[in-house]
Parts: C-alpha cells; sequence; structure tokens
C-alpha cells in the first residue's frame, strides 16, 4: 500500500463520520490548547522582559558583595571606573525600604489610622547618572544633582500612594523620612512595570544624602557599572569581580572562583529567570499531559469500535488482498491523522487563546502592554512529534487488532 | 492441461468451547482453466467452508490445495495475501461495496494491494473491468450506494476482473437479485467464461448452479456428485 494510498483512505475513512471524528480530536485539541496558551505566553514574558529591561540594561553589571563583613567600600566605584577601559559610569547605591504614608497622615500624626496605606516604598539612594543608565525617564520636575541635599524623586505609584496624584502639582511639596524633611523634585515613570504591577513604588534621592540622612552610616549595597557601546560585558563583568577581590586581598579558590563581590550581567540574570520558565513550562507540560492522556484514550475507545464497526470492511480488504501490514498501517494512520490534525488546530487554537488572554490581562494590568505571546518552532515541533507519539501509542493496539483479524470470519460478520 | 486448482483430501474442523464441527471431511476436486463450475449445496453443507479454503481465506486443517502449482498450505499469511491479491477475484453475494466510496474508486480497490500496478495505470484497468462487467460507464462517479443491486453487483463483477485473477470465486453472486437480474449477472459470468476465464460460483439454488458447465453437490462435508451438465 503505497503513502498517498494510505493518506487517501485515511481522509475518507475520517471524513465518512465528521462529528464523532471531531469529538474525538477534541482531548487532544483541549490538551494542545491548554500547553500552547502556557507556554507562548511564558515565552512572551520573557521577551517582553527583555524589551522592558531598558535600553542600557544589556550594559549594566551589577556589582555586590555575598559577604557582609567584606562589604563594597564607598570608593570602590571610582576605583573601578579608574581601573577598568570598558567602564562608562559606574556609581554605588545605597537602598532602604520604608513604608509609603500618606502625605496628610504625616502632617496630622493623630489621623494615622488602619485605613493607611501599607504600600511598600524602596528608597534608592542614587546619583542622577542612575536614571540615564537605567533608562527612567522624567515625567515632570527635574533631577536632583548629586550634591543636592534633601531632593526626592517619586516614580508615578509612589507620587500616587503619598499625595494621591501623580502630575506637576505634586512637585514642591514635602516628605518626611526617617525625621528628615525632603522637598519632591522631580517624578519619574514606573521604575519597573513588574515592580508596579506588585504595588511597590519607588523613591529616589542623593546617594550621599540616603546614607548621611537616612541610614546614618556609608554604605554600598550594590555598585552598578555601565560598560561602553561595543565594549565585551561578560569580559568587563569578570574583570570588575576580579580587580575588586584583589583591591580586598581576596584570593581565588583551586577552581579559580571567589565567591566574594559577584558582577552579574543581565544576561546572568536571565539565566535565574529561565529556571522559573522551565519550571513553569514543565508544569505546563504536565497539565497538557495529563489531557492528552485522557484524549489519547478517547482515540483509542474510538479506534477499538471503528475496528468493530468495519469488521466486514477489513474482511473485504483482506479478501482483495490487504496484508496484515496494510491493516495496521491503515488503522495506525487514521489515529496518528486524528492526533495530528487536533494538535493543529490545537496550536492555532491555543495561540488565538493567549493572545485573547493576553488582551485581557493588559486591560486588566496596562504596566504590561505590549506583552504578546509568542510561539517558537521548538515548540510547534513539539507538539507535532507528542501527537504523533500518542497517535501510535495510542493506535497501535486497536491497529494490531483489526490486522489480527480472520478475513473469512469477518466477511460473515453482520 | 494442468488444473488451475486442485484441491486433494481437505479437511477443515471447526472448534467452538468444547465442540468440534467438521465442516469438511475430505474434499478432493480440481478445476481446469476455462472451467464455469458451480459448486452446490444446502445450507451447512460446507460449501462456504469450501470457498474459503479455495479462496486463499482460510486454511485446511488437513489435506493440500494447490492453486496454479503454489500449495497454500506452505504459504505465509503475506503470500496468502499476495495470492488473493494477483490470482483471486471475489465476487460476494451482499456486494462487500464501500458505500462512501465511488463505483470507480471501488473497482480501483484491489490494486491499492496490488504491487504490480502503477497508479497511472489504475484507472484504465477499473474502466476495462467495468466494461468487462457490462457496467454502464456513466455511473462511474456514483457512490455504490446510489446504485441499483444489479448495478452493485456488476460493479463488485468489474472489482473482481481488475486484477486479472486466475480464478474467479462467487458466493451466492444472486441471492441479493432479483430474477431478471439474476439472469443478467449470470450471462456475465458465461461471457467472462467464454473470454477464458475460470469461474467457480457457490449457491445453494439448483436453477443458479444450472448455468454452469459443471456442478459439484456438497453434503455434510463432503463431495457427492461431481458431473458435466451439458
Amino acid at each position: 500500500m503505497r503513502a498517498r494510498d494510505v493518506l487517501h483512505e485515511t481522509g475518507a475513512a475520517l471524513s465518512a463520520n465528521k462529528g464523532r471524528t471531531f469529538l474525538t480530536m477534541l482531548g487532544i485539541i483541549i490538551g494542545i490548547v491548554s500547553a500552547v496558551v502556557m507556554v507562548s505566553i511564558v515565552s512572551g514574558f520573557e521577551v517582553w522582559l527583555e524589551d522592558n529591561m531598558g535600553l542600557g540594561a544589556a550594559r549594566v553589571v551589577t556589582v555586590s558583595s555575598e559577604d557582609s563583613d567584606r562589604p563594597l567600600a564607598t570608593d570602590d566605584a571610582d576605583f573601578l571606573l579608574e581601573v577598568c577601559d570598558d567602564l562608562e559610569m559606574a556609581l554605588p547605591v545605597a537602598s532602604g525600604v520604608t513604608t509609603a504614608e500618606t502625605s496628610s497622615a504625616q502632617s496630622d500624626a493623630t489621623a494615622a489610622s488602619e485605613e493607611d496605606s501599607e504600600d511598600m516604598l524602596y528608597l534608592m539612594g542614587v546619583d542622577p547618572d542612575y536614571f540615564t543608565m537605567e533608562d527612567i525617564s522624567l515625567e515632570y520636575g527635574a533631577l536632583y544633582a548629586a550634591d543636592s541635599g534633601m531632593a526626592l524623586i517619586l516614580d508615578e505609584a509612589a507620587a500616587e500612594s503619598i499625595f494621591g496624584v501623580a502630575d506637576a502639582s505634586v512637585i514642591g511639596r514635602s516628605y518626611d523620612i526617617a525625621d528628615n524633611t525632603f522637598q519632591v523634585v522631580g517624578i519619574v515613570e514606573p521604575t519597573s512595570m513588574l515592580m508596579s504591577s506588585l504595588s511597590i513604588s519607588f523613591a529616589y534621592l542623593p546617594y550621599q544624602t540616603m546614607c548621611d540622612a537616612v541610614l546614618g552610616e556609608q554604605t554600598v549595597d550594590e555598585i552598578l557599572a555601565l560598560v561602553a557601546q561595543g565594549g565585551d560585558v561578560s569580559f568587563s563583568a569578570a574583570q570588575i569581580a576580579g580587580v575588586l577581590a584583589a583591591r580586598h586581598n581576596i584570593s581565588y579558590d583551586d577552581e579559580g572562583n571567589q565567591d566574594v563581590y559577584v558582577a552579574e550581567t543581565v544576561d546572568s540574570s536571565l539565566e535565574n529567570l529561565d529556571i522559573f520558565s522551565t519550571a513553569f513550562n514543565a508544569l505546563a507540560f504536565l497539565v497538557a499531559g495529563i489531557a492528552l492522556l485522557v484524549g489519547g484514550v478517547g482515540i483509542m475507545n474510538m479506534m477499538l469500535t471503528n475496528v468493530t464497526e468495519r469488521y466486514r470492511e477489513i474482511g473485504l480488504r483482506k479478501s482483495l488482498g490487504a496484508r496484515p501490514r496494510d491493516i495496521t498501517v491503515q488503522f495506525l494512520a487514521e489515529s496518528v491523522a486524528l492526533c495530528l490534525v487536533g494538535g493543529i488546530i490545537g496550536i492555532l487554537l491555543g495561540y488565538a487563546g493567549a493572545w485573547g488572554l493576553v488582551a485581557i490581562v493588559v486591560q486588566v494590568e496596562p504596566t504590561v502592554a505590549g506583552l504578546t505571546p509568542v510561539i517558537t518552532v521548538g515548540l510547534v515541533v513539539a507538539v507535532v512529534c507528542i501527537c504523533i507519539a500518542i497517535g501510535i501509542i495510542f493506535g497501535i493496539y486497536p491497529a494490531r487488532r483489526a490486522a489480527k483479524l480472520n478475513p473469512a470470519e469477518t466477511l460473515r460478520y453482520q | 492441461m494442468a488444473p488451475i486448482l486442485k484441491a486433494d483430501d481437505l479437511h477443515r474442523a471447526y472448534f467452538a468451547a468444547e465442540a468440534v464441527t467438521y465442516a469438511l471431511r475430505g474434499v478432493s476436486l480440481s478445476v481446469d482453466a476455462g472451467e464455469f463450475v458451480a459448486i452446490i449445496g444446502p445450507s451447512g453443507s460446507g460449501k462456504t467452508t469450501l470457498m474459503n479454503i479455495l479462496g486463499c481465506l482460510d486454511v485446511p486443517s488437513s489435506g493440500t490445495y494447490t492453486l496454479e502449482g503454489v500449495d497454500t498450505g506452505q504459504c505465509s499469511e503475506n503470500e496468502l495475501a499476495e495470492l488473493r491479491a494477483s490470482r483471486i477475484g471475489f465476487v460476494f453475494q451482499s456486494f462487500n461495496l464501500l458505500a462512501r466510496a465511488t463505483a470507480l474508486r471501488n473497482v480501483m480497490l484491489p490494486l491499492v494491494y496490488s504491487r504490480d500496478c502503477p497508479r497511472k495505470e489504475r484507472e484504465q484497468r477499473a474502466v476495462n473491468a467495468m466494461v468487462a462487467a457490462d457496467f454502464p460507464l456513466d455511473l462511474a462517479d456514483h457512490r455504490s450506494n446510489e446504485l441499483s443491486g444489479g448495478q452493485m453487483q456488476r460493479i463488485a463483477i468489474a472489482r473482481a476482473l481488475v486484477n486479472d485473477p486466475a480464478l474467479i470465486l462467487a458466493d451466492e453472486p444472486t441471492g441479493n437479485l432479483d430474477q431478471g437480474t439474476s439472469l443478467n449477472v449470470l450471462k456475465t459470468f458465461r461471457s467472462l467464461c467464454e473470454e477464458g476465464r475460470t469461474i467457480v460460483i457457490v449457491t445453494h439454488d439448483p436453477e443458479v448452479a444450472s448455468e454452469a458447465d459443471r456442478t459439484i453437490t456438497i453434503r455434510d462435508g463432503l463431495i457427492c456428485e461431481d458431473g458435466d451438465m451439458r
């Protein structure tokens, strides 16, 4: 039996009972749709995150100390800028967390009640270069200078939770942090869409002010270094870690690693993200796997019914010269075709469904605007392979059963 | 002349539950090329079992059956399928057509399993077979369930002819047809025989059997009469 004949017979057999064929496919379609929706949204989210990390993000190296006994020094940033050729900027960051209190609650201490918002407010002690490096643009007011003193820049979410509005009227108003009164000089766009979607807002103040007035000590939580355009980011990261280790007299271990100063690039943080997306994808395939198992059993059930219903046809084909192998191939082709067509419909519906779902998510949560589901060739190939495998696994038993039927007996079957 | 088929002391026993049924109890016969033979017998006489063995759909419990010199007892399942595909044409009482397929596709069906017919030749061979079976070609594109009983049986005969078989086996070919149509179908068999085809009809109807050149009467699994009618 030639391949074209197999295709022809399969098409004829499956189109003979379209309703049943579709219902049988439904199990497979549901399984594939669920997998495609989840995986394509996760892939889309990865792409979206990369796109939204800021233009310079790929060139930023984040340096931190893993050992609290050997913190970064205040002048480490300047030292790195001096020693490493490729660095364009390097600035220390001192950060802290407080609660965003409404300005009215601050002005009238007795009014502080349980109704007050408990939103987290991240305090970032950074010099104005930070806004360039992280590609954060100013919406209202102006940036502060490194020596501006009690100047404060809020992101939109922080302005909203403190003053109830995020517009030019906030500029010039004051806000107390750690018993110091700060003056708002500017409002910036949301720092991170992810963070603001989690109700975490940011307030920025000059680095030195942060150390002196808020923390009360000279602190460097991390150093952000910007590698010059065209520079080798991973090389610079390795160089930075090495330079700092040498400066602080830390020797490498036998494997050439030192675990005190860590210099991370966007790529290495994306690798961490990969672990999550891999885990999520595994979950997606588990859910899909259960649905597909159920779908596969449905296919087997339908194929067994099919074999019984077509006893006479099987007998006829055998009497006309069909070998057992021809019968096996014919029935197997039907179950594989069912799964494959179901899989392809599943991919299309899943992709459409993912777009629909993303549209709803973007409506509800505008911060993730620009998120689109992504279907990779790898996903399509995986789905196709899985569908063929299901067709074979659940189709082989009915097909073998059909092939083994005795032609003389099946021809007599009423 | 060497016989087309030769059966020697065929026995066939069926084992069901704890009972054993002997359908054939020592049948020997031979048929020469170009013969028109009717095997006649009442229901339960073993004639269908004999036809199944002659058609290589079944193998005897003991005894030998050779088709064109090939001992079918020595054949594997695939070799038997190959014999059915190339050397035997079946015509059934209930036509056994694929209802959803056109008349032409039904006639071409055996060629799907034949390894020596290129796709391009299939349609021409099917048309030739339909002409030989006296089937009106303008109905070739009709689905088989749109045809009359007589037309369906002609499709079945054309299907049996399409592989140019050595032997045409017909099991009660007129069983589902009215008298007039039956006569026409039998005339078709007669003309095929005159063209040199070997035809074996299995029937319980003496009138149908009388159309053949030779009648073999079978009763209780044994041949009780084998005679030339003409």
